[in-house]
């Protein structure tokens, strides 16, 4: 993804330019009143000064690029986060969409901070470059689309999250295979060999004898018991966000009780129904939902 | 917010300025805008000296006390400056206020300067500094004002210097960027430069308002001995007061042959001699004297009554001579004298008004003009005159009152009949009915017959020049030609009269002003036209110059053109450019990454040590041989490993610090030196055995015998 920038544009150009303007004409009316010629001359010295002064930035202005070099890959809206970015020269930066403060980049690489107000995904920011050289006598500006280096998941602020469903769902359910399976959860499926970690209630004696090594009890995949949010946003705006930002407080609570926790959302490409295990999966999983166009899977 | 809120915000102090190079930028364009006033008179040498010291004092203080002004000091320069600005007031008072430039221009370039010292003080933040750049225009101003020739270009081209650095010093500080870079600085150089010369080269020459008080000053304040006398004619001892006898030329510069008479037996040699400035809103001929009167060798001013009548006017500035100017308009002039001159007053056709700073100047019948004091080197005075330029259409029928018969017969009196010479007007102007056509056809005429050179021999004892000049070789200069008009057209009845001055010289677009040299000096042709009084004509400027050479032409142009070169500003201009070419080809040279740097400097130990590294060799390969031929001590670091490290560097993603970065090009120039063949060591001061010349010799010389390397040289 390119970088697409607009024109150059003044900034709070009008005082300067009529300043100037007025400045050099009365100085050319004394100049060519006085009969000195060293006067016009120097007068003719500060026109340069003048235009250079306030022209000078719309061609420094034109001349910037700015790169994403870095940003991280999850954030909360209403959170501000930091992205390292490069440029070619020195310059006033300020994150538009979304918004930041501004910040100076003096020697090529620098960040800059924005705050995202909504979650979603963010894959480009707006950025207003803006420059003064060489003089730093007047400000001209350009607005920029600069691609972040990777997606910048902003997740919804965690509401208040569902008694409901809280009430209704399992302590300790879990899909994490690579922790063992309690097996109080699920129906029994069979025996495998112990591992370190595994329950002292869970071996089964009978296939340890048989096997003449200490077996456990393995149950069945417990997607029953593991708790289940499906969320359905009713559009993409603020009632979305209110919706996502209870969502996220629910799973996070679930979470906090059990992991994993069956996440059903509409994205862009489709239903998607995946177990979420943490607060970043979660997060990311709210910020790609999108308003449902059909039952989930 | 009320007021004293605004005040208070407006004065609160802004965040420290750290940057020194802006500071010094800053410091140096308000100490230039003081030696441009003291260079230009318009403050002491003292003041100056004082004032750049207390500048630069100032402004130290300032920076060390930058994070902690002094709330009392505001106060303090507070008051100084409301003393300065009393005393400026104080000492306009007298003048005739804005009117009198002249007179204001002194105390404000004092009221500037102590402004500018006290302010240096307290310049804790950048709009401070700011402040001090942008006060410096006012003091350069104030002295371009009074700034008449090119030195002046010095403290404009160092002022603009130090107003650029400070100013791109100004951004680099804002942005964080640091010090401003080369390219930055050329880049604002040129687009000044490009800018400043459009606007001289578009806005109208700059013209005097009449509503001014003119500049006047005298050199050298004698009084003439005898009233009206004419003293000071020439610059050189050798030339004569009055007309010397012909024998020859007389080599000399500056005010040449303004005497009594005119002696066109006189041969003078005419230097480039900057003799004054003028200031004029257009090009005229810079009349010195006329003269009435011609015997044949020499031009006389005797006037009606066989002397000249001088009018005394005193009283002081405005002098006024005449009625006011016509509807034409009027026309200032301002003449700077750079040499010393005859105490005559140069001034335009017509003048009505001459502002000269002496008690008393004469005037005669003819309008010549003589001051009553000497004039040196400084003089300046303007003259008004009115502005009369009749079209060849109202020349042809021009009317009205006619000379009064006692100066119709002076102005067409000759000292013999001329029979040959009244012959051979009438005949050319044979179809000639009115005055003008005349005139244009004896210009004419000697435009076609005759022959324009300085290189003419002495005037015959006896003879008449006009004669000799018509009717002998037809060559002169300026005064044989418009005195052969004169007399032909007085010959015809036509009121004339010869007029020596200058013509307008040479115009300086920078400085406007002309720039009138010694070879300027000419003589014309003034006609009474009635109704229109006396018109110039040059027949001069018809007459083509004498086998004119191409070779001598363009040899005497390009001599000129150098001559017209200021040396000081050249060279320096020249070696500034050559020391941007300089920097600019060593920023070129130097390698792009520290990699690059530290792989540059064990290549060029290579080729020290003869190993011819090929382009396709790796950095690390070429390394691993300079380590075979010149293995390192104990101790020393190893090609091997500095080149480890600068590829790692270059491809491993890995930013080298800046220490680290020193220390390896430091360490790769070490090997350098190591590889560097044992007799260049040598030559080094570095003496050493013939046992590392063999080691590090190329492999392809080491075949050849040492013997046969020296019998290919031609001493052996």
């Amino acid at each position: 993804m390119r970088a697409r920038g607009g024109r150059p544009r003044p900034t709070k150009a009008t005082g300067p330019v009529l300043g100037s303007a007025v400045a050099l004409c009365a100085w050319a009316a004394v100049a060519h009143n006085s009969g000195s010629g060293w006067v016009q001359a120097l007068g003719g010295l500060l026109a340069g000064f003048v235009v250079v002064g306030l022209g000078g930035p719309a061609i420094a202005t034109a001349r910037l690029r700015v790169t994403v070099l870095a940003n991280p890959t999850d954030t909360t809206a209403g959170h501000p986060v930091t992205i390292e970015v490069r440029a070619g020269a020195p310059l006033r930066l300020q994150a538009v969409v979304p918004p930041g403060p501004v910040a100076m980049i003096g020697t090529g690489a620098g960040r800059v901070e924005l705050v995202p107000a909504r979650r979603g995904p963010l894959r480009e920011v707006t950025l207003v470059l803006g420059s003064a050289a060489p003089f730093g006598l007047s400000w001209w500006r350009k607005t920029e689309v600069v691609p972040l280096a990777r997606p910048l998941w902003v997740a919804p602020v965690s509401g208040t999250p569902d008694p409901g469903m809280l009430a209704a769902s399992t302590p300790g359910a879990t899909l994490d295979r690579h922790r063992p399976r309690d097996a109080r959860v699920g129906e029994p499926r069979g025996v495998r060999p112990y591992v370190a970690g595994d329950p002292r209630r869970l071996v089964h004696w009978p296939a340890t004898a048989h096997r003449g090594e200490l077996m456990v009890r393995e149950a069945e995949r417990p997607e029953a018991a593991v708790p289940a949010v499906r969320v359905v946003l009713p559009d993409d705006g603020p009632e979305g966000d209110a919706v996502a930002e209870r969502a996220l407080g629910t799973v996070l609570a679930l979470l906090a009780r059990s992991s994993p926790v069956m996440l059903a959302t509409a994205e862009a490409d489709g239903l998607r129904t995946e177990a979420v295990y943490g607060p970043a999966d979660a997060g990311r999983r709210l910020a790609r939902a999108v308003a449902a166009r059909g039952e989930p899977r | 917010m009320s007021v004293l809120q605004r005040i208070k915000t407006a004065n609160r102090p802004g965040p420290p300025e750290h940057s020194v190079l802006l500071r010094v930028a800053s410091t140096g364009a308000v100490a230039i805008g003081v030696a441009a006033c003291a260079a230009e008179g318009e403050l002491s040498l003292a003041v100056a000296a004082v004032s750049i010291v207390a500048l630069i004092a100032g402004n130290l203080f300032s920076y060390r006390r930058r994070a902690r002004p002094l709330p009392w000091l505001k106060v303090v320069l507070a008051v100084v400056a409301v003393l300065a600005f009393w005393r400026f007031f104080f000492a306009i008072s007298g003048t005739e206020g804005v009117t009198n430039l002249g007179a204001v221009e002194g105390p404000l370039a004092v009221l500037f300067t102590w402004i500018q010292v006290t302010h240096s003080f307290d310049v804790p933040s950048r709009r401070d500094i700011a402040f001090s750049l942008a006060g410096s225009v006012t003091l350069m101003a104030v002295a371009a004002a009074q700034a008449i020739d090119m030195t002046f270009a010095f403290y404009v081209l160092a002022w603009a210097a130090c107003a650029l650095v400070g100013l791109t010093a100004m951004w680099g500080s804002m942005s964080g960027a640091g010090r401003p870079r080369l390219s930055t600085l050329v880049a604002g150089a040129a687009t000044l430069g490009v800018v400043a010369l459009i606007c001289v080269l578009l806005l109208p020459a700059p013209s005097v308002s009449s509503r001014l008080v003119f500049p006047s000053s005298i050199g050298g304040d004698v009084s003439i001995s005898s009233p009206a006398g004419l003293e000071g004619t020439s610059l050189g001892a050798t030339l004569p007061v009055h007309a010397g006898s012909a024998v020859g030329s007389v080599d000399v510069g500056g005010f040449l042959g303004f005497a009594g008479p005119l002696d066109t037996a006189v041969r003078g040699t005419l230097g480039n001699q900057l003799v004054f400035r003028v200031r004029a809103d257009r090009p005229t001929f810079w009349v010195a004297e006329t003269f009435d009167q011609w015997d044949g060798q020499s031009w006389t001013e005797v006037a009606p009554k066989g002397r000249v009548e001088w009018r005394e006017l005193s009283g002081g500035s405005p002098f006024n001579l005449g009625p006011e100017p016509a509807a034409g308009g009027e026309d200032i002039q301002t003449f700077y004298l750079v040499q010393s001159g005859p105490n005559l007053v140069f001034h335009a056709d017509s003048t009505s008004q001459v502002w000269f700073p002496a008690r008393r100047i004469y005037i005669d019948r003819d309008g010549n003009i003589r001051s009553g004091t000497s004039m040196g080197p400084g003089s300046i005075y303007t003259v008004v005159s009115s502005v009369l330029t009749p079209t060849p259409a109202e020349l042809a029928r021009a009317s009205g009152p006619t000379l009064d018969p006692v100066d119709q017969a002076r102005f067409t009196e000759l000292p013999h009949p001329y029979p040959k010479v009244a012959a051979l007007a009438a005949r050319i102007t044979a179809h000639a009915t009115t005055t003008e056509a005349k005139v244009l056809a004896l210009e004419q005429w000697m435009g076609a017959h005759t022959r324009y050179t300085t290189d003419i021999p002495p005037l015959p004892r006896g003879a008449d020049t006009v004669d000799e000049f018509l009717f002998g070789n037809r060559r002169g200069y300026c005064e044989q030609i418009s005195t052969s008009l004169s007399v032909m057209l007085r010959t015809l009845g036509i009121a004339t009269r010869e007029a020596t001055g200058y013509v307008p010289g040479p115009y300086n677009p920078i400085t406007d002003l002309y720039e009138v040299q010694a070879k300027d000096a000419h003589a014309w042709v003034q006609v009474w036209f009635p109704g229109l009084g006396w018109q110039s004509f040059d027949p001069t400027a018809y007459v083509p110059t004498a086998n004119p050479s191409p070779a001598v032409t363009l040899g005497h142009d390009a001599l000129g053109a150098l001559h017209r070169v200021p040396l000081v500003p050249s060279v320096l201009a020249a070696a500034g450019v050559a020391l941007v070419l300089l920097a600019w080809r060593r920023r070129s040279l130097r390698p792009p990454t520290p990699a690059a740097a530290v792989g540059a400097a064990l290549i060029r130990a290579a080729e020290r040590g003869g190993l011819r590294p090929s382009r396709s060799e790796s950095l690390a390969h070429i390394a691993a041989r300079i380590d075979a031929h010149v293995p390192p001590a104990p101790g020393e670091p190893s090609a091997s490993a500095i080149a480890a490290a600068a590829e790692e560097s270059a491809f491993g993603g890995r930013e080298l610090a800046d220490a680290v970065v020193e220390r390896l090009v430091a360490d790769a120039r070490a090997v350098a030196r190591r590889a560097r063949p044992r007799r260049d060591r040598r030559r080094a001061g570095d003496g050493g055995a013939g046992e590392g010349e063999q080691l590090t010799a190329p492999i392809s010389d080491r075949a050849v015998p040492a013997t046969a390397g020296r019998a290919r040289t031609p001493n052996s």
